[in-house]
């Protein structure tokens, strides 16, 4: 009686905030009650946030890529973008993820969960977030290999990582979710979220890609000079850095497969190599007197993030920003060096994801928090790295030359001449602001 | 169906191939302007015409993998086995007199018999003409010391062109600079070859940034003569 006569008296506002706690803690007490099924359904929340960032890098990707080429070819890296992701992701869902992570018994490849149906809830989470880093890695290729690439061929080779290259390897390091494990992963392999796995695979199967396609025409002169070749829309280059930087937390935040507590250190860690990234990458430009370009600038953050993705779970921040850092020299050096050698690589494609993937993996070694520098686990990383380069490189240069022979991979110089925009798609990326330079020779 | 079975059974008599003619003037007139309705009966003419088996379809396919006609090919199919389905009869005259007019507009060939007065200049040489001089003397007064090794590279891939050998003297001239005026008439096809394999020689030599400002600046300067009205300078590229 005298309890309700209290209640009555206390002012509505408090008796709401009452009424909202005791609903939070009966929730409490539910959750408590069924937390195995709680834990289950965050995970699953995060995975799948963590996915459609992931698949925001995607438009992060064209934009950077269509922007670092010339008008007459922006829908082409567009459309090759926008298709891969559509062909990766069904592909993937076909053969791609079996073997990746289906049973692995040897140690090579996976030998089920192809076609994947009637499976844990789990399962379809861990495919969409898989089946993003496929796409990922897949359209890695389509920037260095801009502005020269026949459409259909593109797109088988893009057919080909995803059915085979990328989760082949993929399952060395990262399979299987079911039985067994692959090699690498049982010597201990770090590589959290793909530094190798992802970025490495996409950056070799790009130097293939390059390789057999040659540079674009007139890119180097006869006597051997460099031709830079800027791309047209500079703002679309920046913000798909910005939102690939945002998807990247995604991208290593999800990696844990789990709504958990150390996701802040690996977006920590991930923002802060980005950051030192770009820096390293502004100061290589300025201390080599050359012109601070926005491309170079928003590569070097791209470079950081790679990187640290081996080891964005296991390092302290202060090494975060050293990866990051030589992440972003690295990749200034990397892109001087390939073109001294007259590889053609757009966007920077190779030294971004191949050069300091391939530092990241090893960074991740080195600075494992709790065990620097132990020699055993470099090694380990050495290995992981070679074994990437060893299998992809010369499995993407096969199937691009196959493809070269047998449909066509390098354009004509007169759809060069004309644009692939138009000579594949039969559209132009600007149609108000194309007229005096589209070469259209059909109305 | 149809098309196709009678496509296959048609002979390389010349009654035959007036026929072909015929049929494919009917069809694709409702969907193509008259000039690159002749332009493409020429190609049919001179690259499908002798090819026996299913030429015809393989020819609206690769006609239609090209605008205007891209989003239309059902449409051109529909209307290929409409038009013969009634018989020759309601078949159109044979159009091989209005093609060669046409191709003696678009060349500036004389008239047969050479009873035409003197012929005026052909719009397309007067367009092909504009281009290499706007695009070379671009490129000469942008790199004069790369100039020769530019133009010999284009004068040394000529031949690829296979041109008669009076044709490949006049566009040499043209090229050297030693003559402004092409003489003789090209196909529009071959002048295509001939500003593409600049457009390659240009890129190798200057880059493909300069290039390709120096090649629209080229055929701005060709689309403000009175002749781009009759041969648009944008066929050439």
């Amino acid at each position: 009686m005298k309890t309700k006569r209290l209640f009555c008296v206390i002012s509505p506002t408090l008796r709401t905030v009452i009424a909202i706690g005791a609903l939070c803690a009966s929730s409490s007490a539910l959750a408590v009650a069924d937390s195995g099924s709680l834990k289950a359904q965050t995970d699953t929340v995060w995975l799948v946030t963590a996915a459609a960032l992931v698949f925001f890098m995607q438009a992060g990707f064209a934009l950077l890529e269509s922007g670092m080429v010339r008008a007459k070819n922006a829908v082409n890296v567009i459309m090759k973008n926008y298709v891969d992701v559509a062909l990766g992701s069904v592909v993937f869902w076909v053969v791609g993820y079996g073997l990746m992570f289906g049973s692995n018994p040897g140690g090579w490849f996976g030998t089920d969960h192809f076609l994947l149906g009637n499976a844990e809830h789990m399962d379809y989470s861990l495919l969409l977030f898989q089946t993003m880093f496929a796409a990922t890695a897949v359209t890695i290729a389509s920037g260095a290999m801009a502005e020269r690439t026949r459409y259909g061929g593109y797109l088988l080779g893009a057919i080909g990582v995803t059915a085979v290259i990328y989760p082949v390897f993929g399952s060395w390091a990262w399979g299987s979710l079911y039985n067994g494990h692959g090699w690498l992963r049982s010597m201990g392999f770090i590589d959290f979220a793909g530094s190798t796995v992802v970025h490495s695979v996409g950056g070799w199967v790009a130097l293939a890609g390059i390789l057999v396609l040659g540079p674009r025409t007139g890119r180097y002169g006869p006597n051997g000079e460099q031709r830079a070749i800027r791309g047209h829309n500079l703002g679309s280059v920046a913000l798909g850095g910005f939102i690939l930087w945002l998807g990247w937390f995604g991208f290593n935040g999800g990696s844990t497969a789990a709504a958990d507590t150390r996701i802040g250190l690996i977006d920590l860690n991930t923002q802060l190599a980005a950051a030192s990234g770009t820096i390293t990458a502004l100061l290589s430009m300025m201390l080599s007197r050359r012109p601070v370009l926005i491309t170079t600038t928003v590569n070097g953050s791209i470079a950081g993030l790679v990187a640290i993705t081996s080891g964005c779970a296991t390092m302290e921040p202060l090494y975060a920003i050293v990866t990051g850092g030589v992440a972003g020299t690295l990749m200034v050096l990397a892109g001087s060096l390939l073109d001294r050698m007259k590889i053609d690589d757009v966007v920077g494609a190779v030294s971004v994801h191949g050069v300091c993937g391939a530092w990241g993996t090893l960074a991740a070694g080195l600075f494992k928090a709790g065990d620097m520098f132990d020699s055993t686990q470099v090694i380990v990383q050495l290995v992981g790295i070679c074994a990437a380069f060893l299998w992809t490189f010369p499995t993407a240069l096969l199937m691009y030359y196959g493809i070269d022979k047998l449909v066509g991979l390098r354009a004509s110089t007169l759809d060069e001449q004309r644009g692939l925009d138009y000579a594949e798609h039969h559209e132009v990326g600007y149609p108000e602001f194309q007229r005096d330079a589209l070469h259209a020779g059909r109305e | 169906m149809t098309a196709m079975n009678s496509s296959d059974n048609l002979a390389q008599e010349p009654e035959q191939q007036a026929r072909r003619r015929r049929i494919l003037f009917a069809a694709l007139q409702p969907f193509m302007k008259r000039d690159a309705l002749y332009q493409a009966l020429w190609e049919w003419e001179e690259q499908h015409a002798q090819q026996p088996t299913a030429s015809l379809h393989r020819f609206i396919a690769a006609l239609c993998s090209a605008p205007p006609l891209t989003a239309r090919r059902n449409d051109v199919n529909r209307n290929l086995v409409m038009v013969m389905q009634p018989g020759d009869a309601a078949l159109g005259p044979d159009p091989m007199h209005e093609m060669l007019a046409h191709r003696r507009r678009v060349n500036g060939t004389p008239q047969p018999g050479g009873s035409s007065p003197v012929a005026e200049r052909s719009p397309a040489n007067v367009v092909l003409e504009t281009i290499v001089a706007g695009l070379n003397g671009r490129l000469a007064r942008h790199g004069p010391q790369v100039y020769p090794s530019y133009t010999g590279y284009v004068l040394e891939n000529l031949s690829m062109l296979r041109l008669p050998l009076s044709a490949e003297v006049a566009v040499a001239s043209l090229i050297r600079n030693a003559d402004n005026r092409l003489v003789g008439s090209y196909a529009p096809e071959s002048m295509q070859a001939l500003l593409h394999m600049m457009y390659v020689g240009a890129c190798e030599y200057y880059g493909p940034v300069k290039t390709d400002e120096m090649l629209a600046a080229a055929v701005s300067d060709a689309e403000r003569l009175p002749q781009a009205l009759l041969f648009p300078p944008r066929m050439l590229l």
